[in-house]
């Protein structure tokens, strides 16, 4: 059981990486202030544990019932990380564009902070296998909810660390970081894909 | 136990009413009328449901001659149809689910109701595909192809009947929520999405 928490929580730090979250954080709520970017943390964490909470219970059962194998899961989401981190290279940093002042909080917190970043495919697919019915009976399972609750604990208060931050980096800093993460984001996602890609070939 | 017409005509509509998967449509359908009062919503819906019943009929009609006119073997059709499957799949992930900018104002209900939910979301390539595939004029025959006609009607209706709760559902939801949704069924998609070209290369390697 304790060992079980440990594995668990160790391989959704990793998948997670709080660390990697920042540049998207601030890349996303430049511009606002102190009480809101927080609230932008906070909505995003919650809604990110909502969304994994989901597949943790029914991602299963969802993905067996469309006929979509882990594999395929896999793949797709890689591809899916793989444009993200193109789009974090490439792209200008984003400031709201003038003619849409109304983006609230929560929707930034939705996109591009929870989706796909944080309860992104790849921790998707990672919890829908650490808690495989087949396997796991539900005490198991519920161990892994609390180590998933452990890691967005830990996601949170790198982003509220992250306010501190956002005056010694200024706008370059933030641009820097993005790209370079963004580039470490694209080997892990092409790294998936080769991966799903054996694993379908091994199938034929 | 019961007349092959029913036990045909039931399985036909499950088939037809997973691909077609009202729910996962939802968000397409709130997001393109987000802007719109509840009586231009519902017309949307309407016409949605009429064009996408006319695309597929004349699918169900004249799809297998119209491919086979062109020497399109079904398996390349399939393949076409996952890649825009997977492509509408990624800009359901990675667009703002915004309401039209102003500048697209005179976008007539009509023109949304055709673009995106009749096509691709509701008569997709997918939906066009399976109408193909359950009416093959070889192992068919008219009888059968008539009560898959009727099962098309079914899962249509139910489609309407979801997209006129989709106004109670905006209320409830709001944007923040659609978004959430659209994106978590977007990438499912792109799952079905991706399992539909390995399926179609994977008979593909086969048949050489």
């Amino acid at each position: 059981m304790t060992t079980n928490f440990l594995t668990d929580f160790i391989t959704l730090l990793v998948v997670l990486n709080p660390l990697g979250k920042l540049p998207i954080f601030l890349a996303t709520t430049v511009g606002l202030e102190r009480a809101v970017r927080n609230r932008v943390a906070f909505h995003a964490v919650l809604i990110s544990f909502g969304i994994l909470i989901f597949f943790l219970v029914a991602g299963q059962v969802l993905l067996q019932a469309l006929g979509v194998g882990l594999n395929t899961f896999r793949l797709a989401g890689s591809l899916v990380l793989l444009l993200f981190a193109l789009s974090m290279i490439f792209d200008t940093v984003q400031t709201p564009p003038p003619t849409q002042p109304d983006v609230s909080p929560t929707e930034r917190a939705v996109f591009p902070l929870a989706m796909p970043s944080i309860a992104g495919p790849g921790t998707m697919l990672t919890v829908v296998v650490l808690t495989d019915k087949d396997r796991f009976h539900w005490a198991e399972q519920g161990s892994t909810a609390l180590a998933l609750i452990l890691v967005l604990a830990l996601v949170y208060l790198v982003m509220r660390f992250a306010t501190p931050l956002v005056q010694f980096l200024r706008r370059a800093g933030i641009s820097i970081l993005s790209r370079v993460m963004g580039l470490i984001l694209a080997a892990v996602a092409m790294e998936g894909m080769v991966v799903s890609v054996l694993a379908i070939l091994r199938q034929l | 136990m019961f007349h092959p017409f029913v036990t045909d005509f039931f399985s036909d509509f499950v088939t037809l009413l997973v691909v077609l998967n009202p729910v996962a449509k939802l968000p397409i359908f709130l997001a393109q009328t987000a802007a719109l009062d509840s009586k231009t919503r519902n017309r949307v819906a309407m016409w949605a449901i009429v064009i996408s019943f006319g695309v597929l009929m004349f699918f169900l009609v004249a799809g297998q001659f119209l491919l086979q006119g062109l020497g399109v073997g079904l398996t390349a059709f399939r393949m076409a149809g996952s890649l825009v499957l997977l492509l509408f799949a990624l800009s359901m992930i990675f667009d703002n689910a915004h309401p039209p900018p102003p500048g697209a104002t005179d976008t007539t209900p009509l023109e949304r109701a055709i673009f995106p939910i009749a096509m691709p979301a509701l008569a997709g390539p997918g939906t066009m595909l399976t109408i193909v595939v359950l009416t093959d004029n070889d192992r068919f025959d008219w009888v059968h192809q008539v009560d898959t006609a009727m099962a098309l009607v079914l899962a249509l209706a139910i489609c309407f009947i979801v997209m006129r709760f989709a106004t109670l559902l905006v209320q409830v939801l709001r944007r923040a929520g659609i978004s959430i949704l659209s994106r978590v069924m977007g990438l499912i998609l792109a799952a079905l999405a991706v399992e539909g070209m390995l399926a179609s290369t994977r008979s593909f390697i086969h048949s050489l």
